[in-house]
C-alpha cells in the first residue's frame, strides 16, 4: 500500500492528499495506519457527498483507495482485523453486493472523469485480504456493474496474502501513468526490482505455480475456481444453518460471511458482547489471536465439521445467554456508565498531571535543591525578601526600592542553579 | 501599494477586496474541511484510551456490574465467571504457568499492534483469563482420516481444539490444493545439484529473469493491468522527489514524471 502511494504520488505532481473510507483498514504500518497517516481524509462510503468532496479537491486528491471487504464487514464500520472491541450491539449496516457494485461504479467514473477533465486521481482497489477467496478471484470483477455487467476498471491493485500459495509476496499492477515515476533513462538497465526481498525468488516461483493453477494451465492440474466456488457455497449454507440454529435458540447472536471470512454479529446492546470468544474458547474451539469478530475457515472443513461448529457455536451462545452477558444496557444504566467513565477519566488526567508535577518537583529537589550552594542561596534570598523587599512594598509605601531588592534577593536565589547546573552539565563525562 | 489602494475608484476597490475575501474564506473553509476529514477522531480516542486504562484496577465484580443490573442477572453473571474460570482459569497458578513455554515466548514477543487494545474492551481487561498452555500449538493436523477436514491444533496442554482462526491466506484444500501446489514449487526450488536451472537463480536476486516474467505476464493477465511493482515494504522515493523537484526548476526533463493514462 505505501508503495502503491508513492508511486501514485509521484506520478501525479505529488498531490498531497489521499482519500479512504472510514475505518477501511489497509495495514498498521506508518504512513498508512489510522494514527500515523498525515495527508489521508476519511470519507463515508456509500456516499454522493463523499464524490462532491473528491471533486472539489480533485487538485489536491493523488489517490481514491478501497478496501472491498468493507462491503461485508458494513460500510464506514470497522473492517478486519480492527474488531476486537465491542460495547453495544454489533448489526452491521448491510450494503448487498449490487448496491456496492454500484457504488464503486460511480467512484470509477468520478475518478476517471477527475483524471480525463481536471486532474489525475487513481482509483485504487486494496484486493489483499479481498483476492483470491472468491471464483472471481479479484474485485474488480467481482463487482461488475448490476445492469451493464462490466467490470470494474481501477487504476491500481494491490495484491498480496494469498498471491504466492502462504509464501511472501506482495505486488502492485497499475496501468500505464500511474506505477511509471522511475526514470527510464537510467543507465544500468540489469533490473526492475528493488528491495530486499521484494520480488524474492521463491516467491515468484510459488506465485507463478498459484496463478498457473488457478489458470488451469501449468504443470498442477487443479481446477482452482471450482473449489473456491464450493468453498464459497458450503461457507453460504453454513452461515445459513447455523444463524438458523441461532434464532431457534432465541440468542441474540448472528455470523455473516463472505467466501470463507466470517463476523459475528450482535444484536443485543450489551456491554459484554466481546465475551462470547471466551465461551467459545470454554467450549473447546481454539480461537485464533484476535477471533472476537472475525474467522476463517477453508476449503477443507466437511459438513461433519460443519455440524461439530454449529453445536459449539450455539452452546456458547446458550450458555452466555444463560449467564445474563446479553442482557442489554438500559438507557439510565448507560448514562450513569458514561458519567463513571468521565468521572474515572477526569480523575484519572488529574492524577496523571498531578504525578507528572510531583515527579518534576522531586526531580528538581533531588537534581539542584538539595545541593548546599543552592540551599545557601535561597535561604539567604528568602531572608533578603522577608527583612527587605515586602516591608518596603508594603509597609514604607516604596515599591521601586522593593523591586530592586526582588532583584537582588533573585540573584542570589538563581546563582546556585546557574553555577551548579553549569558544573554538573560540564562534569559529566562523555559516555558515548 | 497603500496609496495606490486608496487612489482607486470604490468599484474597483470592492471588486479587489471581494476577490481577496473569497480567496481567503476558500482557503480557509478547505483547511476546516481537510481537518474534519482527518484522523483526529482516531487521535482523540487513542489519547483517550491512554487515561481510561491509568488507575488501579477496580475488580471482577465491579467490573460485571457496570452496566447496573438486577441483583437476578449479577448472580447469573457470577455463576458464569465461575463457569468460565473452571473451564479457561485452571492455568493460571504459578506452576503451570512456569511448566510451559507459552508465557515465557510471549513476555519476548511483541505485539505490533495496539498496545492498549485486548481482546475484551478496556474496561472488561480483568475479566480475560491466563491462557498459559492454550496459546502455544505443538501440532496442527487435518480432523479426517483421508488427510482431508478442519484443521485440529494440539496445544501445549497436550488438548486437541478445532481451529477456528485467521488465517488471511490460505483457503483452499490442503491436500487437494496446497499439497500439489508445494510439491511443484518444491520441485523447481530444489538444490540437489542436478536441474539446478531454476532453483539458482535465487542468488541472483532482484534480477530480471524467466520466472519474474511469466509472474509479470499472469499478474497483468489477471488483473488487466500495464506494469507491475513488486514490494514486501514502501521504499522512499528520494530520488522521484528530486527529479520532481529537478523538473519544476526546468534542470531537467523528466517525460515519466508527466505521462498520462
Amino acid at each position: 500500500m505505501d508503495a502503491a502511494l508513492k508511486d501514485i504520488k509521484a506520478s501525479c505532481n505529488h498531490k498531497p492528499l489521499i482519500v479512504r473510507f472510514k475505518s477501511a483498514y489497509h495495514g498498521h504500518v506508518s504512513g498508512i495506519n489510522v494514527l500515523d497517516c498525515d495527508g489521508h481524509v476519511f470519507l463515508p462510503e456509500c456516499s454522493q457527498k463523499s464524490l462532491d468532496f473528491i471533486e472539489r479537491y480533485h487538485y489536491r486528491i493523488a489517490a481514491v483507495i478501497v478496501n472491498p471487504m468493507q462491503h461485508f464487514t458494513g460500510i464506514n464500520k470497522p473492517s478486519p482485523p480492527g474488531e476486537k472491541v465491542t460495547h453495544s450491539s454489533r448489526v452491521r449496516s448491510a450494503v448487498s453486493r449490487e448496491d456496492y457494485a454500484r457504488w464503486l461504479h460511480s467512484l470509477q467514473r468520478k475518478c476517471n472523469y477527475c483524471t480525463k477533465y481536471l486532474t489525475k486521481v487513481a482509483l485504487v482497489m486494496d484486493d489483499i485480504y479481498f483476492g483470491f477467496r472468491t471464483p472471481e478471484l479479484l474485485s474488480s470483477n467481482y463487482f461488475t456493474h448490476p445492469d451493464t455487467k462490466a467490470p470494474l476498471n481501477p487504476d491500481v491493485i494491490i495484491l498480496g496474502k494469498a498471491l504466492a500459495a502462504g509464501y511472501p509476496l506482495s505486488a502492485v499492477a497499475g496501468k500505464e501513468g500511474w506505477l511509471n515515476s522511475y526514470d527510464k533513462k537510467f543507465l544500468l538497465q540489469v533490473n526492475k526490482t528493488v528491495g530486499t526481498m521484494a520480488a524474492w525468488h521463491g516467491g515468484i516461483v510459488a506465485s507463478n505455480v498459484f496463478l498457473e493453477a488457478l489458470e488451469g494451465t501449468g504443470c498442477v492440474k487443479i481446477s482452482a475456481r471450482d473449489e473456491l466456488s464450493l468453498l464459497m457455497n458450503n461457507c453460504n449454507a453454513f452461515t445459513v444453518a447455523l444463524n438458523t440454529k441461532f434464532a431457534a435458540a432465541e440468542v441474540p447472536v448472528r455470523i455473516r460471511n463472505f467466501s470463507n471470512t466470517f463476523s459475528i454479529d450482535y444484536l443485543s446492546k450489551s456491554l459484554y458482547n466481546s465475551r462470547f470468544p471466551q465461551y467459545l474458547l470454554a467450549e473447546g474451539v481454539f480461537l485464533g489471536n484476535y477471533s472476537t469478530g472475525k474467522f476463517n475457515l477453508s476449503a477443507d472443513v466437511s459438513a461433519e465439521d460443519f455440524q461439530l461448529l454449529e453445536s459449539k457455536f450455539v452452546a456458547a451462545a446458550s450458555r452466555m445467554q444463560h449467564d445474563g452477558y446479553f442482557e442489554p444496557t438500559t438507557s439510565s444504566a448507560k448514562v450513569k456508565l458514561f458519567t463513571t467513565l468521565a468521572a474515572r477519566f477526569t480523575k484519572n488526567y488529574l492524577k496523571l498531571f498531578c504525578d507528572q508535577i510531583m515527579s518534576d518537583k522531586h526531580i528538581d529537589i533531588e537534581v539542584s535543591h538539595n545541593h548546599p550552594v543552592n540551599k545557601f542561596g535561597h535561604f539567604w534570598s528568602s531572608v533578603g525578601m522577608i527583612a527587605f523587599a515586602y516591608p518596603l512594598i508594603f509597609w514604607h509605601g516604596e515599591p521601586v526600592k522593593g523591586c530592586c531588592w526582588f532583584f537582588i534577593t533573585h540573584v542570589i536565589r538563581q546563582t546556585g542553579h546557574f553555577f551548579y547546573e553549569h558544573q554538573v552539565s560540564i562534569s559529566l563525562p562523555c559516555t558515548v | 501599494m497603500l496609496l495606490q489602494l486608496a487612489s482607486m475608484e470604490p468599484t474597483t476597490l470592492l471588486i479587489w477586496a471581494f476577490i481577496a475575501l473569497s480567496l481567503a474564506i476558500k482557503f480557509a473553509w478547505e483547511k476546516i474541511e481537510l481537518f474534519l476529514h482527518s484522523n483526529f477522531k482516531y487521535r482523540v480516542i487513542n489519547y483517550l484510551a491512554s487515561y481510561i486504562y491509568y488507575g488501579d484496577d477496580i475488580g471482577v465484580k465491579a467490573s460485571l456490574q457496570l452496566d447496573y443490573p438486577s441483583p437476578h442477572i449479577l448472580e447469573r453473571r457470577l455463576e458464569g465467571q465461575k463457569y468460565l474460570e473452571s473451564k479457561l482459569g485452571g492455568s493460571a497458578s504459578a506452576k503451570l504457568t512456569s511448566k510451559f513455554r507459552g508465557p515465557k515466548l510471549a513476555s519476548s514477543l511483541v505485539d505490533c499492534r495496539f498496545a492498549l487494545a485486548k481482546v475484551c474492551m478496556p474496561l472488561l481487561r480483568e475479566l480475560e483469563f491466563p491462557n498459559a498452555g492454550r496459546n502455544f500449538v505443538t501440532d496442527v493436523c487435518n480432523n479426517g482420516s483421508d488427510g482431508k477436514g478442519m484443521l485440529i491444533v494440539t496445544t501445549e496442554d497436550g488438548v486437541k481444539r478445532p481451529f477456528v482462526g485467521n488465517d488471511a491466506v490460505h483457503t483452499l484444500g490442503v491436500k487437494t490444493f496446497y499439497e500439489p501446489v508445494q510439491n511443484e514449487i518444491n520441485r523447481r526450488m530444489v538444490l540437489n545439484g542436478e536441474g539446478n536451472k531454476d532453483s539458482m537463480l535465487r542468488f541472483s536476486p532482484i534480477s530480471m529473469n524467466e520466472e519474474l516474467d511469466k509472474n509479470v505476464s499472469l499478474i497483468k493477465k489477471l488483473s488487466g493491468m500495464d506494469k507491475v511493482r513488486y514490494s514486501l515494504s514502501g521504499k522512499c522515493m528520494w530520488w522521484a522527489k528530486l527529479l520532481y523537484m529537478l523538473k519544476r526548476l526546468q534542470l531537467t526533463d523528466s517525460p515519466q514524471l508527466h505521462s498520462s493514462s
